[in-house]
Parts: structure tokens; sequence; C-alpha cells
């Protein structure tokens, strides 16, 4: 009978243990990252996911080194010293040798999408704020899609037909799941430009006038214009260009400097003719 | 896990073994003195301008090569060939030394046994700058408490610290590693200045070429340093129910404490601009694993059963912290309280879980059948909701012929087993949360925080299966003089986890999904003999043979294949999968030498066709794996009264790699590094030559051509064979030892990495960090070891 007892006890504890090994002992959450899911749903959150985006302006492959260094190296404005094998097939024009924006600019277009997408839903922001983030997000996908066009695509009026592959593809949804994921052609050059220019249109009508005394780091009404008014320049509608130029000098965003001036502005911390220059941060 | 012999009841034993030991660089590289260089450089320069000009000037070529390293632009034939050269590789690297203490005590009595052991390791490597030390304490404890119920508890403490140096796998850049730089640095660098101060500091200009710094000075000044404090410990109890019925509940931690101490001295390049910067890791690693068992076995008459239940629960959570901080008062200063610049600080947290059920159900009859059943339900808090669980079951059995009347009473045949089994098991081997879609932090902009999505969700997610089918045969004949064992398996992946790449234009470059098959077709053979076995002497013998043919058999659906029909997969860290290849196959372009007219390199393409510039992927081509196609061992041990020898020779066959560090050490003067005098001597020199090393040239690509290291050209054969180890050890005879009152007296001596036979033109073929490249990797050494045991 003893035994018995002791056979009896010994096979439930044993069940006991292969019960809860099956409940939800092997649950972890992590505890530095949150649900993408539901990421973007406060206010503070969307002003997070926006130094998000700043932040990858800084990478290497964009503002971060290559935006300056590689367009000197391929040209002949710079000199490859050999002094450590950077830049050499820049320098030689190297098959391949070239911007390497095209993975770090669509992952910041996605990032400005989901903000975008976001934004409708978001109850701890006023309307003011909503479209001066969209305003600032729009401002900013049509600076990478800018970018893109540049590196990857003729400019209008250039293509050589037989090379010209068009575009580059157009991507406007915010993607969170495998399900949404898409893989379109590269659109016609006509079409990114149309779609820079709304987008730049878009930013100048909801970034707010204010906006102005955030200038140089941030996008603002008056860097909307500029940016608008080089691309108007790429696109060849110069009397745009010209009309987006003046409004952009009179937005206040980058003064130019007189003759005395000029050499000191480059030794202060953040250029005074500037339009929009980052300001780096190191993490 | 250290394991320790459990103690033993009767009179308490005490052994102490102690051995020292030297250290040696395998073999020294070949590079150029001072002169060959200047020339290799001057005629890289002058291939280059008479590109462009082909009335450029020697004597401009040759300045530029001088000037390029700091001498004057103006110097004679007569005043170069006075240059000294000096030998950087041979002061980097030294001879190193090894030393072991170890002492075990163990005794008990009929209920309480006991193991008390103490280690102490020591190693200063052959590389300047380099050592290791470990200690340790263990403790194992075993006690009856009464006839039914007793109690098993070990206890294992370990410190180990590492000190690396630049480039090793403790962290840097391996530009300032001296294994990787030694042989790289321009020969007429002196080394230290007359009054044995180092030359070329940061603060005098650094020393000419491109490494810029005198790689001792950091050896020697800067510390990467990696302390493992370790504690494992587990308590298990067994309790007997009933006869045959045993239930064994066990519950065990293991605890890391790593840290990471990186400092980089002020007066070194990398610490110069900065004044010093101290880096800190603090990484927690806490490890439970606790289990119970059931277990019950019975036998009537020829019949065998038993049967085994268990569960098991395992929790892994790992923990840091980090710091980096720069501008200390003196190099005398290393901690970050001494810093004025706070740089960074970081924090993580990660972990996961696992749990499983099992079963086990054996039956045997007459110890000639064996049939045993397993179930396994295995649990990870890795994969997708739905799929954390997955049942994993397999099947074996075996006849032992040998035990059949038939055979009982041969003279030939002393055993003859067959085996076969059939079953799964999973693979959870990926990172903790592969399955959830995450927005992470880790930006900033403006000072003010930021996020960002960090990956596509999965949540169909599930476990990696591999379903084994193994059939093997054990034989043993006149009396085990010759023993065979041999296995042939089919192992098939199913649901391989990798990063199936997604366009890149959706904001994410790839996704964890279980995305196809693979295959490994295998043989695996182990044949001894005994030639000899007299009453003194005994020569044992056996040599194993490993065969694998693997194959990817199935990727995701919707590859579309290249027009090379290589469709591939890049993976992290550039391994490529492809249907029909095998997992991590080399895709590259391929090398095809030298244009004897022009001295360029050229390449095939896709068509086979040579040409001057290469595209990727459009002309990549399968060039092998680094997988070996197969591998094995000779061992060998003989026995003459108290002594024994034991060798070991091992060898790996098929593998290619790219020799990342020699392709440095092949620029010819393309960069101003040093070069391999078997590269210089082979180069194309004037039209006619036939090599497949090009001309030197500045800049290492020729205009419109692709860069001289493009494609095959580094890949090397790293197979080898080696004399891995050669060991002799003499035990004194018992009148001896019976005389001096101790149990027993043993000297040994063992070399280690005697000798090698390979086609690998770096340091060493053996470990060479496949897929990631060998720069900076420290090279195995040559070891002679001598020591002796003692028993009380």
């Amino acid at each position: 009978m003893n035994k018995y007892i002791k056979l009896k006890s010994a096979t439930l504890l044993f069940a006991v243990m292969m019960v809860t090994s099956c409940s939800n002992l092997i649950e972890v959450q992590p505890r530095q990252s949150i649900d993408s899911a539901t990421a973007l749903s406060s206010g503070d959150a969307i002003n997070a996911a926006m130094n998000g985006v700043y932040d990858r302006f800084q990478s290497t492959n964009l503002y971060g080194r290559d935006f300056l260094a590689i367009p000197d190296a391929l040209s002949d404005n710079g000199r490859a010293t050999n002094k450590s094998g950077r830049l050499n097939p820049e320098y030689n024009n190297q098959v391949g040798a070239h911007f390497v924006n095209w993975t770090t600019s669509y992952i910041a277009i996605n990032q400005l999408n989901l903000i975008i997408d976001a934004l409708p839903e978001i109850k701890d922001l006023t309307q003011v704020r909503k479209d001066a983030v969209e305003g600032e997000a729009s401002f900013l996908r049509a600076l990478l899609y800018h970018n893109l066009l540049r590196a990857y695509s003729y400019d209008p009026g250039a293509e050589v037909a037989q090379y010209n592959r068009g575009g580059v593809p157009l991507l406007l949804k915010g993607v969170l799941s495998l399900s949404s994921v898409t893989f379109p052609a590269r659109a016609s050059v006509a079409d990114c430009y149309t779609q820079v220019i709304k987008d730049l249109d878009n930013a100048i009508a909801k970034i707010p006038k204010s906006s102005n005394n955030r200038a140089p780091i941030y996008a603002t009404q008056g860097a909307a214009q500029a940016l608008l008014s080089r691309v108007y320049l790429y696109n060849r509608d110069y009397a745009n260009a010209a009309k987006l130029a003046t409004d952009a000098l009179g937005s206040g965003v980058g003064r130019f400097l007189s003759n005395t001036a000029y050499i000191g502005g480059f030794r202060s911390p953040s250029n005074p003719e500037s339009m929009l220059e980052l300001v780096y941060t190191v993490l | 896990m250290v394991t320790t012999k459990q103690g033993k009841s009767g009179k308490t034993s005490i052994n102490f073994n102690y051995n020292y030991g030297i250290t040696e660089q395998f073999k020294q590289l070949d590079v150029l003195n001072s002169q060959e260089w200047i020339n290799v450089r001057t005629e890289a320069i002058l291939n280059q301008s008479r590109a462009s000009n082909p009335d450029a000037p020697f004597a401009t070529a040759r300045s530029s090569a001088l000037t390029g390293i700091r001498l004057a632009g103006t110097l004679t034939d007569a005043e170069i060939s006075a240059l000294p050269t000096y030998d950087w590789q041979k002061e980097s690297f030294r001879q190193g030394t090894l030393s072991t203490y170890e002492l075990a005590i163990r005794g008990g009595n009929d209920k309480t046994t006991f193991s008390l052991s103490t280690s102490y390791n020591g190693a200063d490597a052959n590389l300047r700058k380099v050592d290791f030390e470990r200690g340790t304490l263990a403790l194992n404890l075993g006690h009856k408490v009464n006839t039914k119920l007793s109690i098993d508890s070990k206890i294992n403490m370990s410190t180990t610290t590492a000190n690396g140096q630049f480039g090793s796998p403790n962290g840097g850049s391996f530009l300032g590693a001296a294994a990787f730089s030694g042989s790289l640095m321009i020969p007429t660098n002196p080394i230290y200045n007359e009054d044995g101060t180092y030359f070329g500091t940061p603060s005098t200009g650094g020393t000419a070429g491109i490494l810029n710094q005198n790689i001792i000075q950091v050896a020697d000044l800067n510390t990467i340093r990696a302390t493992i404090n370790q504690m494992v410990g587990n308590l298990s109890l067994t309790y007997k129910i009933t006869d045959g019925l045993v239930i064994k509940p066990f519950v065990g931690l293991d605890y890391r404490l790593i840290k990471g101490f990186n400092f980089s001295d002020p007066r070194t390049a990398d610490g110069f601009n900065v004044r010093g910067r101290t880096q800190n890791q603090y990484n927690e690693n806490i490890n439970i694993l606790s289990n119970v068992t059931l277990n019950y076995n019975k036998s009537f008459g020829k019949h065998t059963v038993g049967f085994l239940a268990g569960a098991e629960y395992r929790s892994d959570v790992n923990e840091g912290v980090s710091t980096v901080s720069e501008n200390l008062p003196t190099p005398e200063f290393k901690y970050a309280s001494s810093a004025a610049n706070p740089i960074s600080i970081g924090g993580f947290w990660t972990g996961n879980k696992k749990s499983a059920v099992f079963s086990n159900v054996r039956y045997e009859y007459a110890g000639k059948y064996l049939i045993s059943l397993v179930g396994r339900y295995d649990g990870s808090s890795r994969f997708g909701a739905n799929y954390k669980y997955a049942f994993f079951p397999s099947v074996s059995g075996s006849w032992v012929a040998s035990e059949e009347e038939f055979l009982k009473t041969s003279s030939l045949i002393n055993l003859l087993k067959i085996r076969a089994s059939y079953g799964s098991t999973g693979n959870d081997q990926i990172g903790n949360f592969p399955s959830l879609g995450l927005f992470g932090g880790g930006f900033a902009y403006n000072g003010q925080a930021g996020m960002a999505p960090g990956g596509l969700p999965n949540p169909d997610l599930k476990w990696e299966r591999n379903v084994t089918l193994n059939l093997g045969v054990d034989a043993g004949l006149w009396n085990d003089r010759v023993t065979v064992s041999a296995d042939i398996f089919r192992r098939d992946s199913e649901d391989l986890l990798l990063n199936q790449p997604i366009p890149v234009t959706n904001g994410f470059t790839s996704i964890t999904k279980n995305v196809g098959n693979m295959r490994n077709d295998g043989l695996e053979l182990e044949i001894g003999f005994v030639p000899v076995k007299t009453k003194d002497l005994t020569w044992k013998t056996s040599f194993n043979y490993t065969i694998i043919d693997n194959k990817i058999t199935k990727l995701y659906d919707g590859i579309a294949p290249l027009p090379n029909k290589d469709s591939i997969i890049a993976l992290p860290g550039d391994t490529r999968f492809a249907v029909g290849y095998p997992a991590f196959a080399i895709f590259n372009t391929e090398y095809a030498g030298v244009n004897p007219a022009t001295g360029r390199p050229f390449w095939n393409d896709a068509n086979g066709n040579p040409t001057y510039r290469v595209q990727t992927p459009r002309d990549l081509k399968y060039f092998g794996t680094n997988q070996s196609k197969f591998y094995g061992g000779w061992t060998n041990n003989v026995t003459y009264k108290g002594l024994t020898l034991d060798v070991l020779v091992q060898y790996d066959y098929g593998r290619f790699e790219n020799n990342a560090q020699n392709a440095f050490l092949s620029e010819l003067g393309g960069r101003t590094f040093n070069t391999l005098r078997s590269e210089y001597d082979k180069r194309w020199q004037k039209p006619g030559d036939i090599t497949n090393v090009p001309r030197p040239y500045n800049g290492n690509a020729e205009l419109n051509g692709s860069g001289n290291f493009t494609g095959t050209r580094m890949l090397q054969d790293a197979s080898y064979i080696r004399l891995k180890q050669v060991s002799l050890s003499y035990d004194l005879p018992k009148k001896m030892t019976t005389a001096m009152k101790i149990q027993g007296l043993q000297f040994y001596v063992q070399a280690f990495n005697v000798m090698t036979w390979s086609k690998w033109e770096g340091y060493d073929a053996e470990f060479i960090n496949l897929g990631s490249g060998n720069n900076g990797i420290i090279p195995l050494s040559r070891s002679y070891i001598g020591g002796v045991k003692l028993t009380f």
C-alpha cells in the first residue's frame, strides 16, 4: 500500500511537471524593442520615429560620407592619394564603383511611409503638429527620391535611349509585414519627378512658416522651397526653379554671407548659408 | 563544462600534475627587403604613369616611390643599396611558454564520496602581448541519505583572462594586429630609434606606409582583454521509489560574467587624437537548467523492458552594459573615471527559453535484439506563436549477431553488431526574436532619442527539422585484433532557418524564414588494428575517415535564376546558398591569369571568354566550398613496459578559402605594403612572360580593368595533413613506487602541430576562420611540453 501511494505521488508530481512545461513557460518578450504593429501610436513615438529617419541620413552611404566624397572621386575634383585604398575604385571609375545609397534610402523611405500612414490615427497630436510632421516627412522622402534619381537614373532630358531603364521604383505605402511586400518596376523618370514635386508641394503647404526657426538642422518650409527649386532645375522647368529659389531666399533659412564673412562661415559650427545641415550625433 | 572524476570511497588519493612547454611559429612569411620593395614600388608607379603617358620617365617614378615612404627622392643607386632592412615580422613573434598545474584529491567513505580539484593554466603566446590564464576550482560531492535516496552535487568555478591584440577576435582593427601587419610593414622603417624608444610614433608622424603606425608599439601599449568568470553548479537527487523505478530531479545553474576591457593608449595611433580611449563591457549570462526523469527497468527472464519519461526547462538570459570614454590625463590612467569625455554608454538584454517533455521505451531480448523508441516534444521561445512546439520522434534498433548460436563459437568473429536508426531532431539556432516585428532603439538626432523598424515579423517561423537515417555495423575480428565501425547516413534538413532576401525597396533586406531543404549523405569509417600484442609490447593503431556530400535540395519558391544559372542567396558574411550546390558554396568570378603581351590580369566572363572587366553577379561561377570533402585522422598507441607512445595525424581535404591576408601581401607595390618574395619572383615583367602574377600597378587596378584581386586569384586550397600530436610517457614500475611510498609517478613529453603538409600559403591551414577570412587571426603554433604526474 505504502509503495502504491509513493508511486501515485511520484506520478502526480511528474504529471504536474509535464503540464507546466507546456504552458506559457517559454514566452520571452524583448526588453529593448517594441512591437512594430503598435509602435507608432503616440505623439512621442512619432517624434522618435522622425529622429530615427534623421539618424539614417547620417549614414556613410548618404550624407555621412559618400554624398560628399564620391562625387569628387568620380569626377576630377579630387584625387585618390592611395593612402588606404578607399575610393581608389571610384577614382579609377571601375565597374560598380559608384554611390551605394539604394538600400539605406529605401529603408529610410519605408520609415517615412510608416510615419505618414500612422499620422491620421494619432490621438495626442494636434492637427497643426500632424501637418507639420507630414510636411517634414514628405520633404525628406522627396530628398531621398531626388538623390536616388541622381544616382540610378538619367536626368530628365539627358536620357540615352539605349541604356535608359527609367527612374526608380516608387514606394509610397509603409511595409510592416511580408504580405505587404511588393516588387514594383522602376517608374518612368517623368513620373518620379512628378512624385518628388508633389511631395515638395505638400511639404511647403504643410510645414508652417514658423518652422523656419528650426533651420538648418530640421526640414523647414524654406529648405523645401530650396529643394523644389533644385528639382525644377533638374527637370528643366527654369521659370519655377527661379520662382522657388526666390521664395527660399525670402524664407530667412540660409542667408548669403558677405565677402568678408564668407571664410568665417565655414568655421562656424553651422554654416549660416545652410538651408539644411545635419547635426551629427554619435551613438 | 568541466567535469571531474567522482570521488571513490576508501583511501584518499592525491594527484598532482605539472607541465611546462614552449611554443613557436610554424613559419615566417618570406617578404621583400628594402631594395626589392623600392624596385617593385617604382615599377608599379611607372606602369601606371606609362598607361597614359608612354614616355613617363623612370626617375620620376622612383623618386615618387622613395618620397612615398619618406625617403629623399634624390637617393642614388648606391645610397638605395645601402639602406637597411628591418624585420618587423620577427619582432612581432616570439617564443611562447605554456604551464599547467593540477591538483586533485579524491576520497570518502561508504556514505559520502568527494572530489576536490584545482588547476592553473598559463600561456604566453608566441605572438607579442598575447597571453592566457585560467584558474579552476571544483568540488564534487555524493552522499547516500539512505538506501533509497542519494544526492549528487557538482560545483565548478573558473576564471579565464586572455589578453589579445588589435585584430584578434577580442576586437580592434586587424590593421594594428602584429600577426597581420608584421609581414606588411615597409622594411625601411626602423622598429626602434637609436635610444631604444619606438620609431614612428604618432607624435613623430607615424611610420612610412599605409599602416602608418608602429605595430610593435601598438601591441605593447594597447590592451584588449577578455575575462570570463564562470560558476557551474548543479544538484541532483536520485530516489528509488520501488524496485526498478527511479525518479531523478535535477537543477543546474551556469553563471558567467564576461568582462571586456579595451584600452587605446594615447601614445598609439588609435588613441593619439582623442588622448586615449578606454572601453569596458560587462556581460552577465545566466543559464538555468532543470529537468526530472522517471526511469523504470524490469527484466523477465530473457526480456528486459525500460521506460523513461522526463521533462526539462531551460532559461538563458544575457544582459550587459558597455562604456566608451576618451581623453585621459596620462597613459597611466586606464579607467573611465579618469576620462574627461564620455562618448557612449550601452545596455542590452536578451533571452530565450526552452522546454521539452520526452519519453523513451526500450525492449531488449537476450542481449541480442534491442529496439528503442524516443519521442520528444520540444518548445522554444524563438519561434512564431503557433509553432513554438514540435514533435520529434525516432526509432532505433540493433542486432548483436555475434550472440547468436551460429557465431558464438566463431574464432574469427568476436563481435558483430548491426545498427539502424531513423528519427528527427530540431534546430532553433537563430536569434532570440526573429519571429517578431520590432521597432528598435539605438537611434538619435540632435540629442533626441529615435527609433526605427528592425525586422519584419514572421509568425509562421518554426523549427528546422533534421531527419536522419543511419545504418551501421560494428565488428571485431580475431578477439578484437581488428575492429571495424562503419556508418552510412542520410540527413535531410527540412525547413532550413535562413535569411531570405526581400526586395530592399520595401525597407527591409531580409526575413528569417524556413526556406529550404538540405541533404547530407555521409560515411564514417573507423578501422582499428592491434598489429603487435605481447606481454610487454602492444601497438594499437586506428584510422578514421569521414566523407560528407552536402547539397541544398530546395530553396524558397519564386527564386529567379540569374543568367549564369547560379541562383544564389547572399547571406550576411557573404556566404551563399544555391540549389544543387553545397551550403556556403563559393561563388566568384574566375581569374584567368595574365595576358603575356601586356601583363594585365584577366578573367573569364560567364561565357568563358577572357575579359579585363568582370561583372557580378553576371560572371559568377561555382568554385567549391570551404566545407571539407573528407577528413579524419590516424592514431597510434604503442606501449612497452612503462613506456607509452601516442601519435596522432589528422587530415582534411577539399576545402577552399580566400586567403585574405595574402591578398594584401601580393600587391607588389600597388600600395605601400610589403610583398611576398614568391609573388615578386613570379611577377610579369616583359612581353612574353608566362605567369599568373600580373605586373605591378599602382592602386592595384589597371585602367578600365577590374581590381587585381577580383575573383578567384587568392582562392586557395586549405587541405592539409598534419602530424598533430606526439606524446611519450614513462610510468615508474610498481616496485619503485612502492619503495617510494607513492601510488604512481609518470614523466611525459608532448609535441603538438609538429609537421604540416599543405598548399595553403598563409601561416596556417587548419585555423583560418572559414567564411570570414584570415586577416588578423593569430595562427596556431608548434609546441613542446614536458611534465610529471604524481599520485599519493
